[in-house]
C-alpha cells in the first residue's frame, strides 16, 4: 500500500483524470473532494460490502428459512 | 359444497406494498418490495421483489439481534422515508444470510428501513458506523 501524508487543501492524482483533495480533516474524519470521469465508480466502501452481501443473501430456500425461524424464535414461558 | 375458513386473521400471511424509490445495493432496479409476514416463518419476514419475486431476502428485525442499534439515516433516507415523525413508528430490519454448514448471519451494516406510514423504504448502509456486514446469530461450534 502506497501511503501518502497530505493536509488540508492539498491533493494528489490517481492517473490523468482523478483527483482527490483533502477538504477538511479534524481526528475522527477526513472530508475528501473527489474529481473523476463520470465512468469511473467512486462509492463508499461499505456500499460495496452490501452489494456483495445483498447478492449472496438473495432468494434463500423455503425450507432454510422455517428452520431458523423455529431456532429465532423466542422461548414460550 | 362446504368450505372451511381459518377465522384466525393471525394464522394467514400478511403482505404490503413498498417503494424503494433507490432499490437496494446491487438490485437497484427493483424499486417495489412486498413485505410477507408468515406466521410459520416469524420472527422471520419476507422482502420480496414485485419486479422479480425470485428476487427476496429473509429478514429479521434488528432489535431482535442485537440490544443498543443505533440507526443514522441521511438526509436523503429521510425524504425517502417520507420525512417520519416518530422514528419508534419505523421498522428496521437486518437481511440475513444463510450459508450451509454456517450458522445464518445479519447485515447490520445496512438495514432496510420501513415507514409503514408512507409504505416506503430504504436499505440504509451505516457507512462510518463499525456495524459488521454478518454478523453471527449463533456462536460457530469448535472442535475441541
Amino acid at each position: 500500500m502506497l501511503v501518502i501524508r497530505r493536509k488540508e487543501g492539498q491533493a494528489i492524482r490517481i492517473g490523468d483524470s482523478i483527483r482527490i483533495e483533502v477538504l477538511e480533516s479534524s481526528p475522527n474524519r477526513v472530508k475528501l473532494g473527489i474529481t473523476a470521469p463520470p465512468d469511473v465508480r467512486v462509492v463508499r466502501e461499505e456500499v460495496l460490502l452490501a452489494e456483495a452481501q445483498n447478492r449472496q443473501s438473495a432468494a434463500p430456500p423455503t425450507e432454510t428459512i422455517l428452520r431458523w425461524a423455529s431456532e429465532l424464535r423466542p422461548p414460550v414461558r | 359444497m362446504a368450505s372451511t375458513i381459518d377465522p384466525t386473521p393471525e394464522a394467514q400471511p400478511r403482505s404490503a406494498s413498498y417503494a424503494f424509490p433507490a432499490g437496494i445495493p446491487a438490485f437497484e432496479t427493483h424499486t417495489r418490495f412486498r413485505l410477507v409476514e408468515n406466521p410459520a416463518f416469524a420472527p422471520i419476514v419476507l422482502l420480496e421483489s414485485e419486479l422479480d419475486p425470485a428476487v427476496r431476502f429473509a429478514c429479521a428485525p434488528v432489535a431482535l439481534i442485537v440490544e443498543n442499534y443505533r440507526l443514522e439515516l441521511s438526509e436523503d433516507e429521510m425524504e425517502l422515508l417520507g420525512r417520519p415523525a416518530d422514528p419508534a413508528s419505523l421498522l428496521v430490519l437486518a437481511i440475513l444470510t444463510f450459508r450451509e454448514g454456517r450458522p445464518p448471519t445479519a447485515n447490520l451494516l445496512a438495514p432496510v428501513v420501513l415507514n409503514p406510514a408512507t409504505a416506503t423504504g430504504v436499505q440504509s448502509v451505516q457507512c462510518g458506523a463499525s456495524w459488521p456486514v454478518m454478523y453471527p446469530l449463533r456462536e460457530e461450534t469448535s472442535c475441541s
